[in-house]
């Protein structure tokens, strides 16, 4: 059989079979061609403003290498004019994330952009092994999503900057898709397929106005590797140490199986997700097609994966969560059948939160009626000042629970986390 | 699937001790064009037909020039005339087998198939002027359903997919079993007196030692098996998808346009790819608007091949 030539240039030899339609391509072609679709998709989307300063979330692993090597070509080929930086976020997890960061400082220089790193430990008191450490492995990913949401918009703000870029893939957006459809999650659901989301402001302090967008929304993560090989850049490509959770896990054996099925059924499922985040109740139709995100919804309970980590652990389930949803359904179920009001159990503040210490504020019980509106209303955490729908925000609370079992379980850190 | 038989038996019965029947049912079986043995599935027919009599029953194939069947029952129910099968053969039926067999991979024929199938149960609910077609999917099939359908790209379509009442073919959907989980229901089969278990069709996929999801499998089957498992641990997650679902809103697009092939309503954009799918470009000629799962499923040199609408 003689040698296939690239569909494209017609001259070389085909040496990439694309995972995304199948198409024969040779290196140079498959490299091109990867680097025009990201670049539609930032035009078509108007993703930049000319001039902007963007931050870019690096966390060391490929999606976030081959989009700041993607951004920084298309940011010179086509002239955004934009000033791209790197924010990384340090969870504190040993063996894991500070050799990833060793990557993101090896990129900085590589591609001559300025690095950030903001630590878990100096914003919240805590690294991610220390909060393991209390928690257990199950359930930490919650924890992790949460702080990290919030730490790339504080670190964003700490820069100065109005718009934060990600990672995220086309196959992450299809498993974030599948899974919210698995735990019934509308809201998230059409939070996560929109390429931009921000935050409105309610107020507008720093904090609460940055944009997030995902310029790899539609790139599949087996051709972004294939550009990091064929580019030969330098990622970190360990997974992290702490296992993901059941419903992602899940989600993501699905999408690998259906993939094998229909190579474009990853992009369908995005699309499905679109068009399923227009029929949300409460969804806004507005002219932007979706892509604006929905109305005041998005920002707070957001524990979105990060880009990186969490994200791109392969198909392990362990089970817990998923569990843990059907045993919570179940009482629902038994609930609504005894006619009885249900309520989501809280965890009963009690200890004040880091971030709130040196003030006396009053305790209020926090209470998540099942059935409220999916509709909710923005204000400002009490006391660290992210935005929040509640009183307190997410990190806050969860915070004050570490920090409420820490006395018990660890006499040493009292102090230091003052 | 045939233990909807079993309940529409009992309400009958009930009807009929209060001496008239609020409804009428016609019972409707389409032969679909899979290897199967035909003679077994002939004497179900027969066999439901005996046990559950009263009732008008008709069956129709798909289409008229493959011979080998398999099953696909579906409940109506009518208060018109019972009408007999009518032999339809016309030609648009013909065109079926065609279309199929010019689609490239086992997904898009199981997912034109279940297309057309349904196209053809609301042509015969028409014609026989049924006012509603109840469908026998339990909360396990339509959880499947869910998830296959946004996996093929017609997320769009989920809310007139599951939920009851108006259709986008101009009759309603039911789903009464939308409760129940099939567990429940192959349980339900052999526990009544007599146990109609032997009348249900062996549904040939789950017997037989599932082939780890291969290039040749197809989508639908596939979150079949996949559902099959977690209804095993997790049946309250099965349910739950099923109702998250039903909470979406059917948007009211102004176009009034309809695909093709499904017949579900197009947005205004319809084929419009955002940034930059797999796909050959999807822009079709202005005879012809699919959405865009069909538009995934059909490539553009089987188009020609499309029935003409229902309407």
């Amino acid at each position: 059989m003689p040698p296939s030539i690239c569909a494209v240039c017609h001259a070389n030899r085909a040496v990439i079979l694309r995972p995304k339609n199948h198409a024969k391509l040779c290196k140079l072609c498959f490299i091109q061609t990867f680097e025009d679709e990201i670049h539609d998709t930032i035009l078509s989307n108007k993703l930049f403003s000319h001039g902007e300063r963007i931050a870019i979330g690096a966390s060391g692993g490929k999606d976030s290498t081959v989009l700041a090597s993607v951004l920084k070509t298309l940011n010179e080929r086509h002239n955004y004019g934009a000033e791209l930086l790197l924010l990384s976020i340090d969870e504190g997890i040993k063996g894991y994330r500070d050799d990833s960061l060793e990557t993101v400082k090896r990129n900085a220089e590589q591609y001559d952009m300025p690095l950030t790193i903001v630590g878990y430990d100096e914003l919240y008191g805590w690294t991610m092994d220390q909060v393991v450490e209390q928690v257990g492995k199950k359930g930490n990913c919650t924890y992790c999503g949460v702080f990290r949401r919030q730490a790339l918009d504080r670190g964003a703000a700490m820069l100065g900057v109005k718009h934060v870029v990600t990672g995220h893939n086309a196959d992450d957006v299809a498993e974030t898709v599948l899974m919210n459809l698995l735990r019934g999650d509308l809201p998230r659901l059409s939070r996560a397929t929109s390429i931009i989301t921000s935050t409105p402001s309610a107020s507008d302090s720093e904090l609460t106005n940055i944009r997030r967008s995902k310029p790899l929304k539609y790139a599949y993560e087996k051709e972004i590797v294939l550009y990091a090989h064929h580019k030969k850049l330098d990622y970190f490509s360990t997974e992290c140490i702490y296992s993901p959770e059941a419903f992602r896990g899940s989600a993501r054996a699905l999408i690998k199986n259906l993939e094998r099925i229909r190579p474009s059924a990853i992009l369908d499922i995005v699309r499905s997700g679109e068009d399923m985040a227009k029929l949300v109740p409460g969804a806004t139709n507005d002219s932007c097609g979706g892509n604006c995100a929905t109305g005041g919804a998005l920002a707070v309970t957001g524990e979105e994966e990060g880009e990186g980590g969490c994200g791109s652990t392969g198909g392990r389930t362990a089970g817990g969560d998923m569990a843990q949803m059907e045993s919570q359904l179940r009482n629902n179920e038994a609930a609504e059948a005894a006619g009885l009001e249900m309520e989501v159990p809280s965890r009963a503040p009690a200890a004040e939160g880091r971030n709130g210490s040196s003030e006396n504020r009053k305790q209020l019980p926090f209470r998540r009626e099942k059935n409220a509106p999916k509709q909710q209303t923005m204000g400002k955490c009490e006391r660290c000042g992210y935005l929040s729908s509640q009183a307190i925000c997410k990190a806050c609370m969860l915070l004050e629970g570490l920090n409420k079992s820490r006395p018990r379980t660890s006499i040493v850190g009292v102090d230091a986390m003052r | 699937m045939t233990l909807l038989h079993v309940l529409d038996f009992q309400l009958q019965s009930q009807a009929r001790r209060t001496g008239r029947t609020g409804f009428t049912l016609h019972v409707l079986h389409i032969e679909l064009p899979h290897d199967g043995d035909r003679k077994m599935v002939v004497k179900l027919y027969e066999d439901i037909k005996a046990r559950y009599p009263g009732h008008s029953y008709s069956s129709i194939r798909l289409f008229d020039d493959l011979n080998q069947p398999s099953n696909g029952t579906t409940t109506k129910m009518s208060n018109g005339p019972d009408i007999q099968e009518e032999a339809t053969s016309n030609g648009g039926h013909k065109s079926y087998a065609k279309l199929l067999s010019s689609l490239p991979s086992v997904t898009s024929r199981t997912d034109v198939l279940h297309i057309l199938r349904m196209r053809r149960t609301v042509d015969f609910a028409c014609s026989n002027n049924c006012e509603g077609i109840l469908w026998g999917d339990s909360t396990t099939r339509l959880a499947e359903k869910v998830l296959a359908e946004t996996a093929k790209g017609r997320g769009f379509s989920l809310p007139w997919q599951i939920a009851d009442g108006d259709s986008p073919f101009g009759v309603p959907f039911y789903y009464p079993m939308r409760d129940l989980l099939k567990k429940e229901l192959v349980s339900y089969t052999s526990m009544i007196t007599p146990p109609v278990d032997v009348l249900v069709a062996l549904d040939s996929t789950t017997n037989v030692a599932a082939p780890v999801a291969s290039k040749d499998g197809s989508i639908d089957f596939l979150m079949k098996q996949y559902f099959e498992s977690v209804e095993e641990q997790y049946p309250s997650i099965v349910a739950n998808v099923v109702r998250t679902t039903g909470k979406l809103e059917m948007k009211d697009f102004s176009s009034g346009r309809q695909c093709a092939l499904c017949n579900m309503l197009l947005a205004n954009n319809p084929t419009f790819v955002n940034g930059n799918s797999g796909h050959d470009s999807v822009t079709d000629g202005p005879t012809l608007e699919l959405c865009y799962g069909c538009a995934t499923a059909v490539p553009p040199e089987s188009r020609h091949l499309i029935p003409p609408g229902l309407k």
